[in-house]
């Protein structure tokens, strides 16, 4: 323990997220700028979907009024039960499909988006009581969502998604970096076209697109920034 | 029901029969086996269809050892002479010691005359005969040669030439080379499965052959094959094996599995008759398996059966073949008490899309010199709870058990299990066992039982955000029965159901290391996930330590340091 001494507390050995997760960015989620999601992958598939750091809602101190679970008239993410070893009962979700909606003291509603194929097996009630852990805590006690994904495309699931790096990359000027809100000054990182033909085109990089889905309706590189559109 | 009486009346009066047929030095051939009068007419269908001696006797429902285990010859030569017999008792008398055998019946059939039922079976033969064998007695004659000769149609040779001396002999060689230690020996048969369609087919012949006698035989008074089968061998494997004990359950398992392929075709109809009996399942090599089978027999009507397959059944020229002989020795259990010293080693072999993980494991550490020691071919292994890789385990260990798969030896010494267990101490460093010793299969579900009531003890290296304030310490050392509620973690949620559990930190106590780093010692019920109590686990774990020191907190470090479980019982080094 003679080295714990040097140790510096702010950098010490892997965080517990380090340790055993795997980060997955999805950005621009649906094209809107900015609204950024994280998955963190357990290395035993399950999967806890999280606001990535630069999402809205994270910047300009803003405060949350409502998080609101019922995503629909019929469909309440709250009433998700699961039971036994294999969970069976869990709403089956869809990369699009919405977990909550959270709504900004400056009363802009932000949609939260599932980002992986799966069963969803517990929504985050803490935050409902205390919206603060979402501003303070977003990647652990902040978290939004638990998914679990079949068994056979728990590797797949991730493949519509951006690692670290290449998140972080698209973000030239660093991840934390002063990254504005759509709303205020410009985001550098290129955004997809708004959707021209009603195709699913996924924001992100070229090369990380689904194949399936890619419609064939957006040759080449398609870069837009932030505002411009 | 009346069939069941008769067999117990039979057996009552069997022992002075026996002391009597022996006195007179002409021994009588028809008097050693215990037939009365009315089993006349099934002998002679029996012998006309094909059976042979032994199967005869079964469907007599004769339960007397004795008879199954003398030649089969003999016995032939003395059912052809009992058939034979002038059905007057007078002559019976006349012929031999018949007295007791007269007595036997009399009192089996109670208040019917004994003149009735010894009077009966000619008329009836004599009825019958024609429709059965159009032809004369010359073609009669020629049946009963071939009867002799021949396969028997029930059995299929199974209790002809698989009964011999010889074939026992075989069996027992096939054991000894196995090199088994033993103590006692069951025997169990595996027969094709049509050999039950050719005995229903032979009893619907019997059946219909004794409808309106006095003795209601049931199918289930019949003596099963296997059964008469062990009769006979049985003994004589065991002589073979130097007169070991032959007992019903445990010991060495000797399987006899015998095939006979030309005739796996007799179960086929069954399939379109109850094709529900027949689904096919995934290990089943053919969906015509003996409880399939049994189970149509079962549902199949008489007449859709008659309509189907000849009755009596049809003869074949070949025996059963003899597949071979499988040993199986029952499972053998051991348990003790192991510590494990690295952080890399996980309990058991850790596997990830059926890849490996870590190279060894502290199963596997173990088992090696076990599996060698006692010769067994597997080993389950099972624990009083289980620790991660990371996690070592110190103290007086854990609790374990394993059930040794087919032990070729089944008996150590306390010093050889003592030998054992230095040997398995000797091979790593990675882990040590102690206590070690045979135990039985019901005492290990003693470790199971402790699993979720007893308390364990952990240490615990904590990492803390905020500078650790003396404050800190003595506020963690005055926790005491606090309650968690904890829902599953994620790290194991893919494999346990979700579930909120209610777990009690008995004790903690914090020895201070540097500003952010201490020694947490725990004492907490069974079942308590510790990492997520230090890191919280997405505030899944409630409290948890972050929020009870409102600071971030990690978990660096995890030692079990005990696992109070009394089982198994220490053993004194």
């Amino acid at each position: 323990m003679d080295d714990t001494e040097q140790r510096d507390p702010e950098d010490i050995a892997p965080s517990v997220i380090e340790r055993y997760y795997t980060r997955w960015y999805r950005a621009d989620m649906k094209g809107k700028p900015c609204e950024d999601h994280c998955v963190l992958q357990h290395s035993n598939r399950i999967c806890v979907v999280t606001l990535a750091e630069t999402h809205p809602i994270l910047q300009n101190g803003r405060t949350i009024t409502s998080i609101n679970y019922q995503i629909s008239d019929g469909c309440s993410r709250l009433k998700n039960k699961v039971s036994g070893k294999s969970k069976r009962g869990g709403q089956f979700l869809t990369d699009f499909a919405p977990l909550c909606r959270i709504t900004c003291s400056d009363e802009t509603e932000y949609t939260i988006y599932s980002c992986i194929r799966g069963r969803l097996l517990e929504v985050n009630e803490s935050i409902l009581k205390t919206p603060k852990l979402l501003l303070e805590k977003p990647a652990t006690e902040g978290y939004i969502a638990v998914i679990l994904p079949k068994f056979d495309e728990s590797k797949s699931i991730t493949e519509n998604l951006l690692s670290r790096e290449d998140f972080e990359e698209s973000s030239p000027n660093g991840l934390l970096a002063n990254r504005s809100p759509p709303d205020g000054a410009r985001c550098s990182r290129p955004v997809p076209s708004p959707s021209c033909c009603g195709c699913v085109y996924l924001p992100s990089v070229p090369t990380r697109l689904d194949k399936k889905r890619n419609c064939g309706c957006h040759p080449g590189k398609v870069t837009f920034t932030c505002g411009d559109s | 029901m009346e069939g069941v009486r008769v067999q117990e009346a039979e057996a009552c009066f069997l022992p002075p029969l026996e002391t009597r047929v022996k006195e007179p030095i002409l021994r009588q051939p028809a008097a050693m086996l215990p037939l009365k009068e009315k089993d006349k007419p099934i002998v002679q269908k029996l012998l006309s269809a094909g059976c042979c001696a032994r199967c005869i006797l079964r469907f007599c429902c004769t339960r007397v050892q004795a008879a199954y285990r003398q030649p089969e010859q003999e016995t032939l030569k003395e059912l052809l002479a009992f058939i034979s017999n002038p059905q007057d008792p007078a002559a019976l008398e006349s012929n031999g010691d018949n007295k007791s055998h007269d007595a036997a019946v009399s009192e089996s059939t109670g208040d019917n005359n004994p003149h009735d039922a010894a009077e009966d079976p000619p008329s009836k033969r004599a009825k019958l005969e024609p429709s059965e064998t159009t032809a004369g007695s010359e073609e009669k004659e020629e049946e009963d040669a071939a009867a002799k000769s021949r396969v028997c149609v029930v059995c299929l040779g199974i209790l002809q030439e698989f009964c011999d001396t010889a074939q026992a002999v075989k069996i027992a060689e096939a054991v000894k080379a196995e090199k088994y230690e033993f103590d006692s020996v069951m025997c169990s048969v595996s027969l094709p499965a049509q050999l039950c369609v050719r005995e229903h087919s032979c009893w619907l012949h019997v059946k219909k052959e004794v409808r309106d006698k006095i003795l209601v035989l049931d199918k289930d008074d019949i003596i099963p094959l296997k059964e008469a089968f062990k009769w006979v061998v049985q003994g004589l494997v065991s002589k073979g094996l130097g007169g070991v004990a032959m007992v019903n359950k445990g010991g060495l398992e000797v399987g006899v599995e015998f095939t006979h392929e030309a005739t796996d075709a007799d179960c086929h109809f069954l399939a379109s008759v109850c094709p529900d009996c027949f689904k096919p399942g995934k290990k089943k090599q053919s969906v015509f398996t003996r409880m399939a089978v049994v189970k149509a027999l079962e549902k199949i009507s008489e007449a859709k059966f008659l309509k189907h397959y000849p009755c009596p059944p049809t003869r074949t020229s070949s025996c059963c073949s003899l597949q071979g002989v499988q040993c199986l020795h029952v499972s053998l259990f051991i348990a003790g008490r192991y510590n494990k010293f690295s952080r890399t080693l996980p309990q058991t072999p850790w596997l990830i899309d059926g890849e490996r993980r870590m190279e060894s494991s502290v199963e596997e550490l173990i088992g090696a010199s076990v599996l060698s020691s006692f010769r067994a071919e597997g080993f389950n292994f099972s624990s009083s709870g289980r620790e991660d890789v990371d996690v070592r385990t110190l103290g007086n260990g854990r609790p374990f058990a394993m059930e040794l798969l087919n032990p070729h030896r089944s008996r150590l010494s306390r010093a050889e299990m003592k030998q054992l267990q230095e040997t398995i101490n000797e091979s790593s460093d990675k882990i040590r066992v102690r206590d070690l010793q045979i135990v039985s299969r019901d005492a290990m579900s003693r470790m199971k039982e402790g699993e979720e009531e007893k308390t364990k003890s952990y240490t615990a290296l904590v990492w803390t955000r905020k500078p650790i304030q003396s404050d800190d310490i003595i506020f963690i050392d005055d926790i005491k029965e606090l309650t968690l509620d904890q829902k599953t973690p994620l790290r194991v949620l893919h494999r346990r159901a979700l579930a909120v559990r209610q777990r009690v930190v008995h004790s903690m106590s914090a020895r201070f290391l540097d500003q952010h780093h201490f020694h947490l010692e725990l004492k907490t019920q069974a079942g308590t996930y510790i990492k997520e109590f230090v890191h919280g686990d997405f505030g899944r774990t409630k409290p948890n330590l972050c929020e009870l020191l409102q600071t971030d907190t990690d978990i660096l470090e995890l030692d079990v340091e005990s696992v109070d479980v009394d089982w198994p019982p220490a053993i004194p080094e």
